[in-house]
C-alpha cells in the first residue's frame, strides 16, 4: 500500500525534474516568437537566429576561451594538490583541504562582487584573464575532489609495487598513478568545463563591452520582460553539447570496462619446469638487526633480529596484527624504521629507497597495473632498468613460460582468473633477477586446492632457483608445507625460529605451542622429581610422569601434550600409569577420530587417534584411561602475556 | 631526495595554495575588510543592518526560503533516492539518468522554461482548466511560488544524490533481517531503513539550506520583483545604488551565516562527506 504511494510520489517528482527539459528543446523549434507547448509549426529561424548573429557567436566563441582555460588551470593546480591530500600526512592538511573546497560554498554573489571589486582596480573587467581566473577558482573544488575520490579507490600498493620494481617515484607517477587517476581527473575536468559553461553571476559582474560570455548574454536577454526565443536554441545548443561530452565519456569507460573476453574459467598450468636455471640468481643473506617500528605512540615491531640464509625459504607466521607485514614491508622499503639495521648481502639498505633494493616483491592483492597487458606488467622492470628491447622480449616470454602462460601476454590483468594473476604477479617479481623475493599472503586469495598446489609449485620453484625467499602468512600448514624455517611473531615480537618439526616438536612458548597445530594445555605442580622423570599434578587434580630433569617438588609448570600423542584405552585395558577420564565427545574426521575426554571437573583434553579399519570406536560417556609417553609432554615457559 | 616527509606531502599543494591565496582569499578579504574600512563607511553599515526594517525582512525572507524549499526537496526527494535504492540496478542507473537530466542546462535556462511553462496562459495552468481544477488561471509565476518551483527543481537533484549516496550504502540483507524477524515492510523501513538514512538527510538538508541562502538567478527571474533574497539585494546595491559598503557589509553577514552553519554541522560530521565525495 505504502509502496504505491512512494512509487505515485517517485514518478511526479522524476516528471518534474525531466519537465523543463523535455519542453525546452521543442519549443527552440517553435515558428512562431511567442512560446507555447506544443510550438505552433516547426522552424529553425531561433537555430539560425543564434548561429547568424555575431554577437551571440562571439559571446559562444568568448565562453569556449574562458572555459578551457579555467578548466585547464583547475586540473594542473588541482590534480597533484588532490593527489597530496588524498595521501600524504601534514599538518594543517584538513585546513588546506577546507580552503579548497570552499569556493562551492561560499555564495556565489559574494565571490562576483569580491572579483569585481579587485579586478575592477586593476582594469582588468571584461577581460579572458579575469573571467579564466575567477572561474578556475570554481572548477578547482570539483577536480580536487575527483582527485582524492579517485586515489582512494585504488591501492597504494600499485605505487609500491612500481617502486619495488625500481621505479623512482617520479617515474612511477608518470607510468602507473597518472594513468590510475585519469578517470577522475577527466570526470574533474568536465564539471570545471560544465561550471564554468554555465556560469552567470560572476560573468554579469566581469564582463565588459567586448568580452561576454553565453551565458551573460543569456541572462541580458532573458532578465528583459519580453520573451527571447533565440535562449531556447542556444540553451537546447548547450545541452546537445554536454549531453555528447557525458555520452563520449561514458562509451570510453565502458569500452575500457569490458575490453577483450574474460578470462578462460580456470588457471590449469602451473610453473613449468626447467625454464629459468638457478645460474641466473643469486640468492642474498638477509639480516635484521634491533628493527623496531613505532606508528606514532603504538610499537609494531619491537627489536625484531633475524637472519635469513642465501637460498633460504623464511617464513614470517603468525595472526594478523603480530607485525609481520610491517616488517616485510620494512625490508622492502616501504615503512623506514624506527630504529635497527637491515642488511641485505654484505650493504645495508636500511635507508635505500625502495626502488634501488633489487629486491621482488608479490602483493597480497597482486598489485598488477590494470591499465597495462600482461606482457607490459612483466616488462615494466626491464623498461624501468633501461634492458634493449630484444632482451626484454626474450626474459618476457622465460618468465611466461615459466608461469605456463604463454599467449596471455596481449590479455590485461583483469581478464585474467586470480590464480593466473597470482601467477603474472610472480613472474613480474621475478624477471629482473632480484636477490630476494618477499611475499606477503599471496595465496590468500586463491580457492584450497589451487591454495594447495601452488604452495607446491612455488617450493618447487625456490628449489630450483635458489633465490631466498621471504614469505609471510597466518596459515601454519602453509608455513609449515613451504618454509625451510618459520619464525613465529607475536606482538611484534619473533616468539621462536626454527624448522617446521622444531617449532612442532619443541616449541619454547605457549603461543608457538597452540599457533602451531593443536595442543593441550595443562598448569601443573611438580609432586617429585626421581631421576629424568618428574610426577606432576594438575590443578585438576590429575597426577601422570613426565621427562624432566632438575625440577623441584613444588614447582609450577605448563604442560602441553600433542592430541596425537595422547593413546585412549578402555578402563580395564588401561596400562599402570594411565589418567582415568570419561570421553564427552567423539568427532569422525575420516582418517582419524577426535576424542574430548574430561579428566576431572576443571580440565578436558583432546585426544587424536588414528582410524584403522575394524579398529572399534569408543562411545561417548565410556571410562577410559589416557596415557601418553612421558617425553611427549612439552614443559612450557611461565608465559606472562598468556597469563 | 627524501627529505622530510612533510615537506614532500605538502610540496603538490603549494602552487594551488598560493593560486587561492591570490585569487580568491585576497579579493574575498579585500571585500570584506572594504565593508569596515572608513572609506567603505566603518561600522555604520552595520548598525544600518540590524536596525533598517527592509535588512531584517530580506533576511528573514531569505531565510524562511532556504528552510521551505529544503524540506520540500525532502519530502520530494526521499521518495525517489528510496526507489533508486531498491530498483533493480538497471532501472536504477535509467532512473539516476533521469534525476541528473537538470545538470545538462544550465540554471538560467531553467529559470526561462519556468517561465513560459508557467506564464497565465501557459502549459501547466492549461492543463489545469483542462482537469477543471482551477476555475481561472493561477498566478504562478513572479511570486513566492513560482520562486518555491523554480528553487526545488534546481536544488532537488543534490538532495536525491545526497540521499542515495547513504541509502546505496545500506545493506539490504538488514531488511530481509527485519522481516524474518517479523517486521511487516514499513516496520523494516521505519524502524530499520529510515534511521539508517538519517545521516543523508542531514547532509543534504544541510548542503541545500546553505545553497539556498546564496541563491539570486531563480528568485531575481521567477520572483518578478515580489521576492528579494540578500543575493539579490546586494547586487541591486552594487549596480543600481552603488553603495560598496553596505553590499560588502550584507555579504559579510551572508558568509558568516553560511560559514556558521557549516561549521555547526561539520563538527559532526566529516568536510568529504558533506560534500558528497565525488562521483
Amino acid at each position: 500500500m505504502w509502496r504505491t504511494g512512494v512509487t505515485v510520489v517517485c514518478g511526479l517528482t522524476l516528471a518534474f525534474i525531466v519537465a523543463p527539459m523535455a519542453a525546452l528543446v521543442p519549443m527552440s523549434f517553435s515558428n512562431t516568437s511567442w512560446l507555447t507547448l506544443p510550438p505552433h509549426g516547426l522552424s529553425l529561424r531561433w537555430y539560425a537566429d543564434f548561429l547568424s548573429n555575431r554577437d551571440w557567436m562571439g559571446s559562444a566563441w568568448t565562453s569556449v576561451r574562458v572555459a578551457c582555460l579555467a578548466t585547464a588551470l583547475a586540473c594542473a593546480l588541482g590534480t597533484p594538490a588532490g593527489m597530496a591530500l588524498a595521501r600524504a600526512r601534514f599538518p594543517g592538511k584538513d585546513l588546506l583541504y577546507a580552503v579548497t573546497l570552499a569556493p562551492m560554498v561560499v555564495p556565489v554573489m559574494i565571490l562576483a562582487i569580491s572579483f569585481y571589486f579587485v579586478y575592477a582596480r586593476a582594469h582588468l573587467v571584461g577581460t579572458v584573464t579575469s573571467l579564466a581566473l575567477s572561474h578556475a577558482v570554481l572548477g578547482v573544488p570539483y577536480v580536487v575532489i575527483n582527485v582524492v575520490a579517485v586515489m582512494h579507490t585504488f591501492d597504494p600498493q600499485m605505487e609500491q609495487a612500481a617502486r619495488s620494481l625500481g621505479a623512482t617515484g617520479w617515474q612511477t607517477f608518470w607510468r602507473v598513478t597518472v594513468h590510475l587517476i585519469r578517470a577522475g581527473i577527466i570526470a574533474g575536468a568536465l564539471f570545471a568545463l560544465i561550471t564554468s559553461l554555465d556560469e552567470v553571476v560572476i560573468a554579469i559582474f566581469l564582463s565588459g563591452r567586448d568580452v561576454v560570455t553565453l551565458p551573460k548574454m543569456m541572462w541580458d536577454a532573458v532578465s528583459q520582460d519580453e520573451i527571447n526565443p533565440t535562449v531556447t536554441a542556444v540553451a537546447s545548443i548547450q545541452m546537445a553539447v554536454v549531453v555528447l561530452a557525458l555520452g563520449a565519456l561514458e562509451f570510453f569507460r565502458s569500452r575500457r570496462r569490458h575490453a577483450g573476453p574474460r578470462a578462460a574459467a580456470r588457471a590449469d598450468g602451473g610453473i613449468a619446469p626447467g625454464a629459468w636455471s638457478s645460474a641466473e640468481f643469486r640468492g642474498a643473506a638477509l639480516r635484521l638487526r634491533g628493527v623496531t617500528k613505532l606508528f606514532g605512540t603504538v610499537t609494531a615491531v619491537a627489536g625484531v633480529s633475524l637472519e635469513v640464509e642465501a637460498g633460504e625459504f623464511m617464513t614470517l607466521l603468525g595472526p594478523s596484527g603480530s607485525g609481520k607485514t610491517t616488517i616485510l614491508n620494512m625490508v622492502a622499503g616501504f615503512e623506514r624504521p624506527t630504529a635497527g639495521e637491515i642488511v641485505l648481502g654484505d650493504r645495508s639498505i636500511t635507508r635505500l629507497s625502495p626502488d634501488k633494493r633489487d629486491i621482488g616483491m608479490v602483493f597480497q592483492n597482486y598489485a598488477l597495473f590494470p591499465h597495462m597487458t600482461v606482457f607490459d606488467n612483466i616488462a615494466f622492470p626491464l623498461r624501468i632498468r633501461r634492458m634493449p628491447a630484444d632482451e626484454i622480449a626474450n626474459r618476457v616470454a622465460a618468465a611466461l613460460a615459466m608461469v605456463r602462460l604463454e599467449g596471455y601476454g596481449a590479455r590485461h590483468p583483469r581478464q585474467l582468473s586470480g590464480g593466473q594473476q597470482q601467477r603474472v604477479a610472480l613472474a613480474r617479481a621475478l624477471v629482473f633477477h632480484p636477490r630476494l623475493l618477499l611475499m606477503d599472503e599471496p595465496l590468500a586469495a586463491l580457492d584450497k586446492r589451487l591454495r594447495e598446489s601452488m604452495q607446491i609449485e612455488l617450493r618447487r620453484l625456490h628449489e630450483r632457483l635458489g633465490i631466498t625467499v621471504v614469505f609471510v602468512t597466518h596459515d601454519q600448514s602453509e608455513a609449515m608445507t613451504m618454509s625451510d624455517r618459520i619464525a613465529v611473531v607475536n606482538h611484534g615480537r619473533i616468539e621462536q625460529v626454527g624448522t617446521p618439526a622444531e617449532l612442532y616438536e619443541r616449541p619454547v612458548s605457549v603461543f608457538v605451542g597452540s599457533f602451531i597445530g593443536e595442543a593441550n594445555l595443562l598448569d601443573c605442580r611438580v609432586l617429585a622429581q626421581t631421576g629424568a622423570s618428574a610426577t606432576v599434578e594438575t590443578a585438576g587434580g590429575s597426577t601422570f610422569a613426565i621427562a624432566a630433569n632438575g625440577t623441584r617438588p613444588g614447582a609450577a609448570l605448563r604442560v602441553s601434550i600433542r592430541p596425537e600423542a595422547v593413546a585412549l584405552a578402555a578402563a580395564g585395558a588401561a596400562g599402570p600409569g594411565a589418567v582415568p577420564a570419561v570421553v564427552e565427545d567423539a568427532i569422525y574426521l575420516g582418517d582419524a577420530t577426535k576424542y574430548v575426554v574430561r579428566l576431572n571437573a576443571a580440565e578436558v583434553l583432546i585426544a587424536r587417534v588414528a582410524n584403522r579399519r575394524g579398529a572399534a570406536r569408543i562411545g561417548v560417556g565410556t571410562s577410559v584411561g589416557v596415557a601418553w609417553e612421558p617425553q611427549d609432554v612439552q614443559v612450557l615457559p611461565a608465559d606472562p602475556a598468556e597469563g | 631526495m627524501m627529505r622530510s616527509p612533510v615537506l614532500r606531502g605538502l610540496l603538490p599543494t603549494l602552487p594551488l595554495l598560493a593560486f587561492l591565496l591570490v585569487f580568491f582569499l585576497y579579493p574575498v578579504g579585500q571585500m570584506l575588510s572594504f565593508s569596515i574600512s572608513p572609506e567603505g563607511g566603518g561600522l555604520a553599515h552595520y548598525r544600518e543592518l540590524l536596525t533598517t526594517p527592509l535588512y531584517r525582512r530580506v533576511m528573514w525572507e531569505t531565510f524562511q526560503i532556504s528552510v521551505l524549499v529544503t524540506l520540500l526537496c525532502l519530502v520530494l526527494g526521499y521518495p525517489v533516492a528510496y526507489t533508486l535504492t531498491m530498483a533493480p540496478p538497471r532501472v536504477a542507473n535509467l532512473l539516476l539518468i533521469l534525476v541528473v537530466t537538470p545538470f545538462w542546462i544550465s540554471i538560467l535556462a531553467r529559470s526561462f522554461t519556468w517561465m513560459i511553462l508557467l506564464q497565465r496562459d501557459g502549459v501547466v495552468n492549461q492543463v489545469l482548466l483542462g482537469l477543471h481544477l482551477v476555475r481561472e488561471p493561477v498566478s504562478l509565476l513572479y511570486n513566492r511560488l513560482g520562486v518555491y518551483i523554480g528553487m526545488v527543481h534546481v536544488l532537488l537533484p543534490f538532495m536525491i544524490l545526497s540521499l542515495y549516496g547513504v541509502m546505496r550504502g545500506i545493506d539490504t540483507s538488514l531488511l530481509r533481517a527485519a522481516s524474518n524477524l517479523g517486521a511487516t515492510e514499513w516496520q523494516a523501513f521505519r524502524r530499520v531503513f529510515f534511521p539508517l538514512s538519517l545521516p543523508g538527510v542531514a547532509a543534504g538538508c544541510l548542503m541545500l539550506f546553505v545553497v539556498g541562502l546564496g541563491f539570486f538567478i531563480t528568485p531575481a527571474l521567477l520572483g518578478g520583483g515580489k521576492v528579494t533574497t540578500v543575493s539579490m539585494l546586494i547586487e541591486a546595491y552594487i549596480n543600481q545604488a552603488l553603495d560598496w559598503g553596505l553590499a560588502a557589509a550584507l555579504s559579510f553577514v551572508l558568509l558568516v551565516a553560511t560559514v556558521l552553519v557549516i561549521a555547526l554541522y561539520s563538527r559532526a560530521m566529516n568536510l568529504d562527506r558533506l560534500f558528497g565525495g565525488g562521483t
